[in-house]
């Protein structure tokens, strides 16, 4: 990724999770809230936070969205706020990818209508992950071991490249778990929109450049896969 | 033999038998003991008997009922007479006085004596027959002696039996003692108003012709009358000064009135709270156990709360702000209103034996330790899971005593960093995490003797049933085929991703990947003995 800058608004838990997820694999990282004492903390952790009041469309313009921002995380812990931020955002560059985190059911659908790409109910997340600890304990421990493990399983996207082994087969002759120690979850299949499919729907996609499949495996057989797509 | 030595051994044999232990227990449960199961049908049946004992006391005023009658009155009244007796029997253990004393005597060496335990014994049942429930069981037997006739009235004493078999009735009476001060303060008024007011007409009206006070209990009735607003109008005042008096009066009577009614709604009102979580403890009593306890119910125990109502699973949800309580208590969720990290309240909500699991879901990290620790302290076996809204709370947890914990943040920073790179597998993984589009891994257990059992994976076609096979879990050996890995889980392994020959067998649990109707389809064409269907 070249020209990546991202904006991570709010100051939480959550943001501060992203953040360090994020900070040794994209360009630039920025920090903006409101609360003087978190940008204290956060600038004395090494990362770039700036106080600035996310309702001025200049202010937000001097950021550089419209130019070089690319991701937006809107992750204040108010719906509103977020909504807000998420307009403002739209309206400026249609173009930015927006990030929006949710409190309820109802806001989520409010940041989709304000034009949020993604919207994230982690509250939402964690509930379902009691849910099956309670009930159904052996899917817990396997999406904990495929999905937050460091070691096991990774989940991961490969994108068909022209002349690669991949380009023209069609899914139902592939059998990559035969021959890899890789389970296909689904595809992006081009020629049908951006849309993400499970494998699981029953329809059989031919491959064509530029569609992109997601595996689960280990990831050296997620590599050994990759080199020879390549290839 | 001294007759004290006799019944001194008599005692020490009583003690050691379990049979006479048993006896006592069964009685003890069956009218005494708050938790016992047989305890609600002797409350049932002893509420019938009094209201058709009383009914059967009304009916005869005018009816004579002849020998049915009189037999009827006889059962009763000695079910009456049993019931106190066993009451009195069951208020304290006898011999142990006995024993204790003529321990105590053959320690200090001293010649026992029956005086001092005789003495003891008395003054403990005496205790008893005094306070004011077995005062009322004794009032309603003894009018039934035929020499004692004249006190039938009293028979209706046995109304006031009913307090002891019904507990609403109970809490009601409980509520109003509460409130002693202000009734008190209330009765010293009215007691004042009326003997002034009764003593005032009684002075300007009793001499007047054409008057209708004659005496000064004419005044009291009049008085009575008017301040608490009934107003029969048998009696009027006829004079000026007597009408003045009547004005003061009713302006008295409204402000009784109305006192009166606020002393008794709000003392209602400041009990409800405490009523209403009664009723859920009752609840959960009732449910005899394996309940899971919310504690907090912010976004997270909603959601939880949701799922577990959907399928029917007991559960009670603690919660300190009173706008979540209602939350729940609209959805028709048990709710108790409280601070979960009172040991007493997690107590009472069945910590100890009935809850199976507890929750800590609270958005304060200090709170979430807090319970953990009580909850371990209060049930070693118990399950906990805890959330942690910070990284450092994780192991502070698991430091309290926390099972497995849940963290917000950490789900977050790994969806919103897969997005970053990976924007398609973020989707995928969005997808199966949230659920929102009905996709998400299941298990369906391979049981013994069934068409799974001894089956190929290659022979199911998981496609065709629009499923993804992800892996196995199984108990058995690792199976190391070159291609499949193999992840250690708690107790079992899972096979990722087996190959075709891979065999399973009864207890394997097949992981797979699809819409949970597809799963709900595969496991309904199991049942029906179709592999492909």
């Amino acid at each position: 990724m070249d020209k990546e800058k991202i904006i991570i608004f709010g100051c939480n838990s959550l943001s501060i999770a992203v953040a360090s997820e994020l900070k040794d694999r994209v360009g630039e990282l920025l920090f903006v809230a409101q609360d003087k004492a978190c940008i204290e903390s956060m600038a004395e952790h090494g990362y770039n936070a700036l106080e600035v009041d996310y309702t001025d469309d200049d202010k937000l313009r001097e950021l550089g969205i419209g130019q070089d921002v690319s991701v937006i995380f809107a992750f204040s812990e108010v719906d509103s706020r977020n909504v807000f931020l998420t307009i403002s955002a739209r309206d400026i560059d249609p173009e930015v990818k927006v990030i929006a985190l949710t409190q309820s059911d109802d806001s989520a659908n409010k940041l989709r209508a304000a034009g949020a790409s993604k919207v994230i109910d982690p509250y939402e997340i964690s509930g379902r992950k009691i849910y099956d600890m309670l009930k159904r304990p052996l899917i817990a421990e396997t999406i904990e071991n495929v999905v937050f493990g460091q070691s096991c399983l990774n989940l991961s996207e490969l994108t068909v490249d022209k002349d690669s082994f991949l380009d023209g087969k069609r899914l139902g002759t592939l059998e990559l778990s035969r021959h890899y120690d890789l389970v296909l979850i689904g595809v992006v299949d081009k020629e049908l929109g951006d849309e993400f499919i499970f494998l699981s729907s029953g329809t059989d996609h031919k491959l064509d450049q530029g569609d992109v499949l997601v595996v689960v495996g280990p990831p050296e057989e997620i590599e050994r896969l990759r080199q020879d797509a390549a290839a | 033999m001294t007759l004290a030595r006799f019944i001194v051994k008599h005692c020490y044999r009583i003690d050691d038998s379990p049979r006479y232990k048993r006896v006592k227990r069964f009685f003890y449960d069956l009218i005494e003991n708050p938790r016992s199961a047989i305890r609600p049908y002797f409350d049932v049946f002893m509420i019938l008997l009094v209201l058709a004992s009383v009914f059967m006391l009304m009916y005869q005023v005018k009816v004579d009922m002849g020998e049915f009658g009189t037999t009827f009155e006889l059962c009763a009244v000695s079910i009456f007479l049993t019931e106190y007796l066993l009451r009195l029997w069951l208020y304290n253990d006898v011999h142990s006085i006995f024993i204790e004393h003529f321990e105590r005597a053959e320690f200090v060496d001293k010649p026992f004596k029956l005086g001092p335990p005789v003495k003891e014994v008395i003054r403990k049942k005496w205790d008893y027959m005094t306070t004011p429930l077995a005062v009322i069981d004794l009032l309603a037997i003894i009018p039934s002696y035929r020499p004692l006739r004249f006190l039938r009235l009293f028979l209706l004493f046995r109304l006031f039996k009913l307090f002891r078999y019904a507990r609403s009735i109970n809490e009601f009476a409980k509520v109003l003692t509460e409130k002693r001060f202000e009734f008190y303060t209330l009765a010293i008024f009215l007691a004042f108003v009326v003997f002034t007011s009764a003593s005032a007409i009684y002075f300007f009206e009793a001499k007047v012709e054409g008057g209708q006070i004659d005496n000064f209990f004419d005044g009291i009735y009049w008085a009575l009358v008017t301040i608490s607003t009934v107003g029969y109008g048998d009696i009027t005042p006829q004079t000026t000064e007597g009408r003045m008096i009547t004005l003061v009066l009713i302006i008295c009577g409204i402000g009784v009135i109305s006192f009166t009614t606020s002393v008794i709604v709000t003392a209602f009102s400041e009990k409800m709270n405490e009523m209403r979580d009664n009723r859920v403890f009752a609840e959960l009593e009732k449910r005899k156990g394996q309940h899971i306890i919310i504690c907090g119910f912010g976004r997270v125990g909603q959601v939880v709360a949701e799922r577990l109502f959907q399928d029917r699973d007991p559960f009670v949800v603690i919660d300190s702000e009173i706008e979540n309580v209602n939350r729940a208590k609209k959805m028709g969720y048990l709710v108790i209103h409280g601070n979960a990290d009172d040991s007493e309240l997690l107590e009472q909500a069945g910590i100890r034996d009935k809850a199976k699991q507890i929750i800590c879901l609270t958005d304060s990290d200090v709170s979430n330790v807090y319970i953990t620790l009580t909850a371990r302290y209060l049930n070693p076996e118990i399950e906990i899971i805890s959330r942690a809204n910070r990284e450092h709370t994780l192991k502070k947890l698991y430091q309290a005593g926390a099972n497995q914990t849940v963290a917000p943040f950490e789900v977050v920073g790994m969806i919103a960093g897969e997005y970053i790179g990976q924007p398609v597998a973020f989707e995928a993984l969005h997808g199966v995490l949230s659920g929102h589009e009905g996709i998400g891994l299941d298990t369906v257990a391979v049981h013994s003797d069934t068409l799974l059992d001894g089956t190929r994976i290659g022979e199911i076609d998981f496609s065709a049933n629009k499923l993804i096979l992800f892996g196995v879990i199984s108990r058995r050996e690792a199976l190391l085929d070159g291609l499949t890995s193999v992840y250690e889980l708690s107790d079992r392994r899972l096979h990722f991703n087996p190959q075709a020959d891979f065999l399973l067998s009864g207890g394997d649990v097949l992981v797979l990947i699809g819409h949970r109707f597809s799963i709900v389809h595969f496991k309904d064409s199991l049942e029906s003995g179709v592999l492909n269907g």
